[in-house]
């Protein structure tokens, strides 16, 4: 019943910002498809994750250089590997992980841990938390008094420099907003653009149509073939995004063999079933609905999106990031 | 049950996507000017990430701050006795959480870092507009500033 009332909040005729015709039904992926494959619509309106990482590191570098201006510590950003920017690249694509484990490869040595980089911790590039700086750094990089949380924009630093609203964070993200836009236009602004950050619209269809699409019968037909294929496999679970709900051995540094026994079924039982294919043309069909609907405010955050696309190539040019 | 609270998540943003249209079409709406993120001021420093039961890291809180960064499943932890919330299970029942480390952080849906998730930039707090009382999970998740932490 409430996903009936979805599909007419999302397909209601009237709606401002609608144009032409409803987006044909998406044709479901074959078994097995590789999800690095697939794109769900609303990516057209992400920053690709290429650029979401070339923003993190820029938003890094921006913050160190101010910081440094203050003469005040701050950690250079580490650098960047093949093996980072791959692992950094996967936490900005949409469809990592977000129906569960799919990549068999993966799972023979990982299970349903998130395959994890080893990395040679250095002082240099290990990660800072707030309360490792110092009060007069925290007061630089946020803007804000550390006791009290009050604004501080516009005092002098130690150094005799005003400090800029919402500190050296705060100049970062403007020099990184897209620019000929503000605010009101740009809204939450998230590492993946205008608006994806939280309360943002391309959050909202992004999320709407999880949910949305994780309730749909025709997904919860699969999930249910998926659930018998692992009930025949040896294991009692009820949907693929809470397989892991008895397994104690997720929360320790490495899987076991059970854990890694239980995250192949899981693969196999999903490529059987096409639990990814059925899910991710349902959720397709979700998101085009709202993109149709929401077609004129979605053309802003495109033309914001282009801004802040032009925005990162120039900074990164120039920043060498 | 997974399933079925996934179907109310459902209605519930289905409801907000109108609200959010309108700030973007229109020009002075609050709810544009990105009053959900704001500089970390209240989670404790010594933690890499805090979530709050209630919006505006108000309420009672959980922070963490083992070395891991991560935590696999919030239906393991309650909030300390400093709020309204004070002693719940932080697991489907957090409004806000802050970022005080200079990594991003993410916040999934269902446990072990799967399903849908919303982010935090280095420094940043937000109130969890969609997956609001809605989350499992939370994790350092940056291989670009901080390589090799959280998601263990």
């Amino acid at each position: 019943m409430v996903t009936a009332a979805l599909v007419v909040v999302l397909t209601a005729c009237g709606g401002h910002g609608q144009a032409g015709a409803l987006p044909s039904g998406t044709a479901t992926p074959p078994p097995g498809t590789d999800v690095g494959a697939l794109h769900l619509p609303i990516e057209t309106y992400l920053l690709a994750p290429r650029l979401s990482v070339v923003h993190d590191r820029l938003r890094n570098v921006l913050i160190h250089a101010c910081m440094r201006g203050f003469g005040l510590p701050y950690p250079a950003p580490p650098a960047a590997t093949r093996a980072t920017d791959r692992a950094a690249m996967d936490a900005y694509t949409v469809m990592y992980r977000r129906y569960g484990v799919t990549d068999a490869r993966s799972v023979r040595t990982w299970g349903y841990h998130a395959p994890r980089l080893e990395v040679r911790a250095t002082r240099a590039s290990a990660p800072v938390r707030l309360g490792d700086l110092p009060a007069a750094a925290r007061r630089v990089l946020l803007g804000t008094d550390p006791a009290s949380g009050v604004s501080v924009a516009g005092r002098t630093a130690q150094n005799g420099r005003p400090i800029p609203p919402g500190g050296c964070v705060g100049a970062a993200d403007r020099r990184l907003a897209p620019s000929g836009s503000d605010s009101a236009t740009r809204g939450p602004q998230g590492p993946q653009g205008p608006q994806s950050g939280p309360g943002g619209l391309v959050a909202a269809i992004k999320s709407d149509s999880f949910a949305a699409s994780a309730a749909d019968p025709r997904v919860t037909g699969v999930f249910s073939n998926w659930s018998s294929c692992m009930q025949a496999a040896g294991y009692r679970v009820s949907d693929p995004v809470h397989a892991t709900g008895a397994l104690a051995s997720v929360t320790a540094a490495k899987p076991d063999t059970g854990e890694i026994a239980q995250a192949q079924a899981d693969v196999a039982c999903k490529t059987r079933t096409n639990v990814v294919g059925v899910w991710f043309a349902v959720e397709s069909d979700y998101q085009n609905a709202a993109i149709h609907k929401n077609a004129k405010a979605l053309a802003v955050v495109k033309a914001e999106l282009t801004r802040q696309t032009d925005v990162i190539n120039s900074l990164a040019e120039r920043n060498g990031a | 049950m997974a399933v079925r609270r996934l179907a109310a998540r459902a209605g519930l943003v289905a409801g907000m996507l109108g609200l959010v249209v309108g700030g973007v079409a229109g020009t002075a709406d609050a709810r544009s000017d990105n009053i959900s993120s704001w500089n970390s001021y209240r989670c404790n420093t010594v933690n890499w990430f805090c979530l709050y039961y209630s919006q505006g890291a108000s309420g009672a809180s959980l922070g963490y701050q083992h070395a891991d960064a991560d935590i696999h499943n919030l239906g393991n932890y309650t909030y300390a006795n400093d709020g309204a919330g004070a002693g719940q299970v932080v697991r489907n029942n957090a409004a806000s959480a802050e970022d005080v480390s200079d990594c991003n952080v993410g916040i999934w849906y269902a446990p072990n870092f799967t399903g849908d998730s919303e982010w935090l930039n280095p420094w940043m707090g937000g109130d969890l507009t969609f997956l609001s009382n809605n989350e499992a999970s939370i994790s350092v998740d940056d291989n670009t500033n901080c390589p090799g932490r959280g998601m263990h």
